[in-house]
């Protein structure tokens, strides 16, 4: 007992403190870009300038100070959650970030809830019938997905499903202009239509979530199909499995005790899939001009205004890092040699 | 013959194991096709078609025709030329990326898999780091900062492919670390630099040839994704993703075969490289 | 159960009462949708640089003087630059000698968000602020050649010029030229921030047709129309300004009836919309040039022939015929084709790739060189012709390499002289040869780009400057047209319409000289 909780200590001081090493190293390297790699004192001095200008604001942001003072400046910034001020929307990048977070986590988890839903029992009818019509085509359409490129994929479905079809809305954001955002309280529209109680707000939220949701989940869900297949496949094949089907046990109890098992990499890859999610939706977002941080981080681009890029790569590394950290201690629960892993 | 090395029988080929362990349809189709692809990159100079880089202002956006079997594109360029010839364009810079990267990547991987210890788990931890990074949006602040050129282009992508590379061949070693061979290469005095360099890295070939054509597909990808929103690639160089942009716009007044056309080929590229990496994975595993 | 059906009554009962009044509400209010590529830069005039947050500061704020307008019998009016009215600046009166001018400022104007009144210190503030923050307007000041200013009463300020002062109105009616509120200005200063540079960013304090009600950065602006403004109410209650990026997408919303006017649309867009139902394209011309310009200061971009060789080299007709649509005119000169003092007569280039090369052997480049242009992304009709003038180029053997940057750097890049040649479009709202010249072509010019410099040239624009015979002046410029032709420190590829797309129920349309959009006059019929 005492063994264990000596053991989960020093698992979790262990994992903690590469997280934190990680994130150490996430902010030398967006540091590096932003103060060695790029100029910021041309971006902040504006196109009407001169040498005391320009030799005011090195001293002003600290240029002029040995390289780890600024980096630690940097980092202490970061810490105090400041990530610069964009200089497009002249508002601090926090607060823009905050701002188009929840309609990127909504097309994220909406596009990662319709790739689990057709990727796992897919994959799980492939490992049954390796050789059946349904594995054929859940590998043909996990073929397809991981090969095609997001933004095109967006492109074609706008086309035929907008531009011929008129099935969907333009692809011009989360809700019809003509009806507005609802009232905030989560920030996912198709939420906060139905608490509002607004059924046409509704629809047209998912309406506009729909195309953008299924082009996500098309090219990011053939990893967690192959998983659940390929894992499913080994826990039918496992001595343990195979003994228990001898010895008659029922085939529901089987696969009931097959599924549990192939539950954890499966939980692993979807946490891994969200995570990616995140910054993943860059594309899309720009394709179907949906206002969140991928389509920020396009907008701050084109104003060559990197600080904003940087504070969405801080925020999305972040987060992978953190669903990493959290799909390690989950998988620890289950699997006790993790915890005496690296 | 020397000692430990074992009497083999005639070995087949890496296409017949292939063919053995897949179908030999499935084989020749992927990579006849593949080859197809890049035979036609290599000739697209000698191929009769228009010269992909010619504007003609008086001739934008026309139709697919006999004269333009993919139509022309907001340029007047005839999209079927420029299609054939972005291959030249994609895969030049997705295999340079990748090359560098297992320049780099694949000693790191194996002085860190046969010296282990703290180098081993302070470069894994790094490669650790580098795979949760948000490929696309560091590319995009990076070619920002430093300059949008397709040379940065390059470097970014071939910065991702140092860690997959690393990672591959560190596992490859972990267990050629007590091989006959190493050991025996060990007690005849050599240095362990050259051990790693000599007797190790090239055991770690086949892995990596096995995840070169997966690297590729999914660099390609990404220099299209990053050419799509104006990086990396110049006006007017042939090339799928800026290719796909050009198009976008007239797409929704269904003017769509200039978008369509070079994303097919991206698609079809990158479903053959999947493909063919496969094909050599199921090597590679059943070796283990 | 029964809180549940408490809930649902509840809940039938509040929809019942908000549906009627809301709809009532939407049939009453006149709102103006209008689709625009990017956010609104700055609400401060001064350091307004781009043409969304000019063109959103000059319908929030109400500058001193205005055009007035004439009809062109073709559905729209345009902005008559002889006929000068007053806006914030009811009327003038110049000394006898033009050294100085009092302005009377319109009594009763008062600010959008604090209903003060608009008063002689606002004007006092507006100048010293000028000064102050060494901003935009300070230019404006300077080449109007004022020296001073005074309260000459609570309604009155003069001016003091140190010299004739010929652009005047023309500059005083531009956006950044409107008095702010200067008491709320002053409230929000801070120590490191003296002229409330930061918070005027964000905040309107103008007199204008319309005052800012709501801003999504990013999303959207909507303004409201100033229901006490001096000349009356604006048709419009509401002007939603929404973010689009894509130039397709704002065509696309334009066509589907989402938004009734869309910005900044491709003349491949234009194209697609003409013949859409519901929808209008109105075609202007203007004074607007595309401009191709070449840093004369160093490299074989310094040589004459080679420049010339450049303007022999283009394709005129084709960039006219296919990138255009046969809707732009050929350019003459630094002096647009339907500018005062235009004379074509001493233009000598056409498409002649023999003359040329010819050129280029004189010159000692009959191989050829290579050079870089700098273009600023996103602009498709820019991207189109500098691809076509690559391949023109290639022809004669000139390699020319197209470099897209992003519009803040080729910006920036402009004043530093950063570019080896640049291209993008330049609007001479000003019909005055004497002023571009000052801008442009004189040692110096604020928009002097090139690194050009020639002495004739500057006696010849202080000349035009200092008179007011018009006779004179034509023969002057004619002099002017000829030597900028001859030495080609520009290439004029067109004179490019000014087209604006929205859907045909909106009329009233005024083109203001600067292309920006006046939402004060529309109207929905």
């Amino acid at each position: 007992m005492l063994d264990s909780m000596r053991e989960w200590g020093f698992f979790l001081l262990r994992r903690f403190g590469f997280f934190l090493i990680a994130l150490f190293g996430v902010s030398v390297i967006t540091f590096t870009v932003t103060h060695k790699i790029g100029n910021p004192v041309y971006l902040l001095v504006g196109t009407r300038y001169n040498q005391e200008m320009l030799d005011n604001i090195r001293r002003e942001i600290g240029l002029d100070r040995p390289l780890h003072e600024q980096y630690l400046r940097y980092a202490g910034n970061l810490l105090q959650g400041n990530l610069g001020i964009s200089r497009f929307s002249y508002n601090p990048v926090l607060e823009d970030i905050g701002r188009r977070l929840p309609a990127t986590l909504e097309l994220s988890s909406w596009a990662l809830a319709m790739g689990v839903l057709w990727a796992v029992p897919a994959g799980i009818l492939a490992a049954l019938r390796p050789q059946g019509r349904m594995a054929r085509l859940a590998d043909l359409a996990a073929r397809t997905g991981v090969s095609m490129p997001g933004f095109w994929l967006g492109l074609l479905l706008i086309f035929v499903f907008f531009a011929e079809l008129h099935w969907f809305p333009a692809p011009l954001g989360r809700i019809a202009r003509s009806i507005g955002p609802p009232q905030y309280v989560t920030g996912w529209y198709s939420i906060d239509t139905l608490l509002a109680g607004d059924r046409e707000a509704f629809f047209s939220s998912v309406s506009h979530l729909i195309l953008p949701a299924l082009t996500l989940a098309i090219t990011t869900s053939p990893s967690t199909l192959q998983i659940t297949r390929k894992r499913m496949q080994e826990v039918l094949q496992s001595d343990y499995i195979r003994s228990a089907r001898a010895f008659g046990l029922p085939g529901n109890k089987v696969y009931r005790y097959a599924l549990r098992n192939t539950l954890g990499p499966v939980i692993t890859m979807i946490a891994m899939t969200y995570g990616y999610l995140l910054s993943g939706t860059v594309l899309v977002e720009v394709v179907f001009t949906w206002p969140g941080l991928g389509l920020y981080a396009v907008d701050a681009m084109n104003h060559s205004d990197y600080e904003p890029i940087m504070g969405v790569v801080l925020l999305s590394s972040g987060f992978y890092l953190l669903v990493y950290l959290a799909s390690d201690i989950f998988n620890a629960l289950f699997d006790p040699r993790v915890r005496t892993e690296l | 013959m020397l000692a430990g090395e074992q009497a083999i029988p005639e070995r087949p080929s890496l296409l017949q194991r292939m063919m053995r362990a897949n179908g030999p349809l499935r084989v020749r189709l992927n990579i006849g096709l593949l080859l197809l692809i890049v035979l036609l990159g290599l000739l697209a100079p000698l191929l009769p078609l228009h010269d992909p880089v010619r504007p003609n202002p008086l001739n934008r956006f026309k139709a697919p025709s006999l004269e333009h079997p993919f139509g022309t594109d907001g340029n007047g360029m005839d999209v079927l030329s420029r299609t054939i010839h972005a291959i030249r364009t994609d895969f030049a810079l997705a295999i340079s990326s990748v090359a560098l990267g297992i320049v780099v990547g694949a000693p790191l991987g194996a002085l860190s898999g046969y010296f282990g210890g703290r180098l081993d788990s302070v470069i894994t931890r790094i490669t650790e780091v580098f795979q949760g990074f948000p490929q696309i949006l560091f590319g995009m602040a990076v070619l920002a900062a430093a300059g949008n050129t397709m040379v940065n282009l390059v470097l970014i992508l071939a910065f991702y492919n140092v860690p997959v590379y690393s990672k591959m061949v560190r596992s490859v070693t972990l267990p050629l670390r007590e091989a006959d061979f190493v050991q025996a290469a060990r007690v005849a005095g050599n240095s362990p630099l050259s051990v790693v360099f000599r007797h190790v890295l090239p055991n770690t070939l086949v892995p990596v040839f096995s995840q070169l054509p997966l690297s590729c597909a999914y660099a390609a990808q990404m220099i299209a994704g990053l050419s799509f929103i104006g990086l990396g690639v110049a006006i007017p160089t042939p090339e799928w993703g800026s290719m796909i942009q050009l198009g976008a716009n007239q797409l929704v007044f269904g003017k769509w075969w200039a978008s369509i056309f070079p994303g097919l080929a991206l698609f079809i590229s990158v479903w053959l490289l999947n493909n063919v990496s496969d094909l050599f994975g199921s090597l590679v595993v059943r070796r283990g | 159960m029964k809180r549940s059906l408490l809930f649902n009554m509840l809940f039938v009962l509040l929809l019942l009462a908000m549906l009627p009044g809301g709809m009532a509400l939407a049939q009453e209010e006149n709102v103006l949708v209008i689709a625009i590529p990017g956010d609104i830069e700055t609400l401060d005039p001064p350091f307004s640089r781009f043409q969304r947050s000019n063109e959103t500061n000059l319908n929030i704020y109400d500058q001193f003087f205005r055009y007035g307008s004439v009809d062109t019998g073709l559905g729209y009016s345009v902005a008559d630059t002889g006929t000068i009215e007053g806006a914030s600046v009811e009327s003038w009166e110049w000394s006898e000698d033009l050294s100085s001018i009092v302005l009377n400022i319109r009594e009763g104007a008062t600010f959008n968000k604090t209903g003060r009144e608009v008063t002689a210190d606002d004007f006092i503030y507006w100048f010293e602020r000028a000064v102050g923050t060494e901003s935009g307007t300070l230019w404006n000041v300077n080449t109007a050649n004022i020296a001073s200013w005074e309260k000459t009463g609570p309604h009155q300020v003069t001016l003091q010029f140190s010299q004739l002062s010929p652009w005047l109105f023309f500059l005083f009616r531009d956006q950044s030229q409107g008095p702010m509120d200067a008491i709320e200005a002053q409230a929000n200063v801070a120590d490191d921030d003296p002229w409330a540079a930061r918070w005027l960013a964000k905040n309107d304090v103008g007199s204008g047709e319309f005052y800012v009600e709501s801003w999504e950065p990013g999303v959207a602006m909507v303004l409201r129309a100033n229901p006490d403004y001096w000349a009356g109410k604006a048709f419009f209650d509401q002007i939603v300004l929404q973010v689009v990026p894509s130039s397709a997408d704002r065509a696309l919303l334009l066509r589907e009836g989402e938004v009734d006017i869309a910005a900044s649309l491709s003349t491949d867009e234009l194209a697609a919309l003409e013949g859409a139902e519901g929808v209008k394209v109105l075609t202007v011309p203007t004074r607007n040039q595309m401009i191709m310009g070449l840093n004369v200061t160093e490299g074989p971009l310094a040589n004459k022939l080679v420049r010339q060789a450049l303007s022999y080299a283009v394709p005129y007709d084709d960039i006219i015929e296919g990138i255009f649509g046969g809707k732009a005119k050929k350019s003459a000169g630094p002096v647009p084709v339907d500018g005062k003092h235009h004379d074509g007569s001493v233009w000598p280039y056409d498409y002649d790739p023999d003359k040329a090369r010819e050129l280029l052997a004189e010159a000692g480049y009959a191989d050829g060189f290579e050079f870089t242009l700098d273009i600023a992304s996103g602009v498709a009709t820019t991207e189109q012709i500098a691809v076509v003038l690559q391949a023109a180029y290639a022809d004669v053997g000139v390699t020319m390499n197209i470099n897209l940057q992003t519009a803040a750097v080729f910006g920036e890049q402009l004043g530093t002289l950063g570019h080896q040649a640049w291209m993008r479009d330049l609007l001479w709202y000003v019909d005055d040869p004497g002023y571009t010249g000052v801008a442009t072509f004189r040692t110096g010019g604020i928009t002097n780009w090139m690194g050009y410099s020639n002495e004739t040239i500057d006696g010849l624009i202080v000349q035009m400057n200092g008179t007011l015979d018009e006779e004179l002046k034509a023969e002057l410029a004619r002099e002017y047209q000829r030597i900028v032709s001859d030495e080609a420190p520009q290439l004029f590829l067109a004179d490019m319409p000014f087209e604006i797309a929205m859907r045909d129920d909106i009329h009233g349309y005024v083109q203001l000289p600067d292309n920006l959009l006046w939402y004060w006059p529309l109207y929905r019929e």
